[in-house]
């Protein structure tokens, strides 16, 4: 996960003239990337602006079928193979509560283009990417234990987002205190538009922190930062989860 | 758009690619059978679970049409293998992520794999952009069957049609924007015409494609 052209202030905010206006640029994907998160955050509230954006981007994921039909060198898939193999073993255990594939279809919506469906009743699982300085690891779903090896600024930390009556947590166990000099900062992405700082979580004596973060978050991550309040994340991700 | 092809769930054992005397061994025939017969949206949930051969067969099915777009997009081989390589692991690391409700799986690497290419166009590195495509042949292994060819041509097809049948200049903005990876505002500079008349042919572009396409093109879902 090299560069974070997305890793930036939370989107400004534009009205439904501006969004239709650059309706069509944005299906193209022809605006720049805070153009881009800033009609997106729009339309993640906004069903009006959504009814008459969403067909232009349907149209847009057309125009692949209009490239010439060539065929990649058969090494690219040896390569892509490769390399999924070998986060796959750099991996843990795949957490025990990813859903199984039985249980995926049992969840799955009947309708799989309904927009807005409140999804107050539905347990949140999460699915974690723990990114690190040297690398990238993912997760299956759940939970994920970070090697200490692999992410000594981490410690043994084990992070999840978790959903209870009281709203969504993010919790930790074996969270290091951050480097010197730096905080862990807790951010929250609402759909795909910028990032919000929601504040510092440290971790207690037994190194265990629980924080509260917002249930419509479709992203939380925790970046170590010498300015607690900065608006702009300033290193990559040490945690982030995906709220699904 | 979700592929709603019957299949029985797999019972075996995740199948995984091992690397044996240093080789990497395909994930085993049985289970990748198995998995060809099942829908994108059920081999996400495996690829969740971290089982390679599902995703392989998402590869087998969308590599092609990726690779196409970035090969339009970036103008040599090497790059755009390179675009989709990224793509692809960028998926299979965020496979969690995918929302069916928000499209289909095809879409979502097709938007990973555009997204991937764009960076590079943009990128001071291959600012020059438009090279010529390179003329290299690559002998054609693994083709999707025969049945889905001839599918795939006929949309194909149609597409082209309609597009073609749009005014000149709204589709070279679409152009322009989509493959080139040029923002509004530099295709403005680049055809010295007003921005706002930019944005609205790439508005009024895109409607009149959707218009000239039959319902089950225009209207995935």
């Amino acid at each position: 996960m090299t560069p974070f052209p997305d890793f930036t202030d939370a989107p400004r905010a534009i009205d439904h003239d501006e969004v239709i206006d650059l309706a069509g640029a944005f299906a193209l994907g022809a605006l720049t990337s805070g153009d881009a998160a800033a009609v997106d955050a729009h339309l993640n509230g906004c069903r009006r602006c959504a009814i008459q954006v969403e067909p232009l981007v349907d149209v847009a994921f057309l125009l692949p079928m209009t490239c010439d039909d060539v065929a990649p060198s058969p090494d690219l898939e040896t390569r892509v193979l490769a390399a999924i193999h070998a986060e796959n073993e750099a991996m843990g255990p795949i957490p025990a509560n990813v859903a199984s594939l039985d249980e995926h279809r049992r969840r799955r919506r009947p309708s799989l283009r309904a927009v807005g469906a409140v999804a107050a009743a539905v347990v949140a699982v999460a699915v974690g990417t723990i990114a690190l300085e040297r690398g990238v690891g993912t997760t299956g779903g759940g939970t994920r234990t970070v090697d200490a090896e692999q992410a000594a600024d981490l410690g043994n930390a084990r992070v999840a987002l978790v959903s209870s009556r009281d709203g969504l947590r993010l919790q930790a166990d074996g969270l290091a205190a951050a480097p010197d000099g730096k905080s862990w900062v807790v951010w929250a992405r609402h759909g795909q538009g910028g990032l919000e700082n929601l504040g510092t979580v440290s971790p207690d004596a037994a190194h265990r922190a629980s924080f509260a973060v917002p249930g419509d978050a479709s992203e939380i991550l925790i970046t170590a930062e010498s300015n607690p309040r900065t608006r702009a994340a300033t290193s990559p991700p040490a945690v982030d989860l995906t709220n699904t | 758009m979700t592929d709603e092809r019957p299949a029985e769930p797999p019972t075996d054992p995740p199948a995984a690619a091992e690397r044996r005397n240093g080789e990497m061994v395909r994930s085993d025939r049985g289970a990748l059978a198995r998995h060809r017969r099942l829908a994108d949206e059920d081999l996400m949930a495996m690829a969740v679970r971290r089982e390679e051969s599902a995703f392989q067969v998402l590869y087998e099915r969308h590599g092609r049409i990726a690779f196409g777009l970035a090969y339009r997009m970036m103008g040599d081989r090497a790059s755009a293998e390179d675009v989709v390589q990224d793509a692809m692991i960028a998926a299979w690391r965020r496979c969690g992520s995918y929302r069916p409700d928000r499209g289909s799986v095809r879409n979502w690497i097709l938007s990973i794999t555009h997204h991937r290419a764009i960076d590079r166009l943009r990128s001071a590195a291959t600012h020059d952009r438009r090279r010529a495509p390179d003329d290299e042949v690559i002998p054609d292994r693994g083709a999707p069957d025969s049945f889905t060819l001839v599918w795939q041509s006929a949309q194909r097809e149609e597409i082209k049609t309609a597009l073609a049948e749009i005014p000149d200049e709204q589709r070279r903005v679409i152009e322009l924007g989509y493959f080139g990876g040029y923002t509004h505002v530099e295709i403005s500079d680049l055809l010295d015409v007003p921005l706002g008349t930019v944005k609205a042919r790439m508005r009024l572009g895109l409607q009149k494609l959707r218009a000239s396409l039959s319902p089950t093109l225009a209207s995935p879902s």
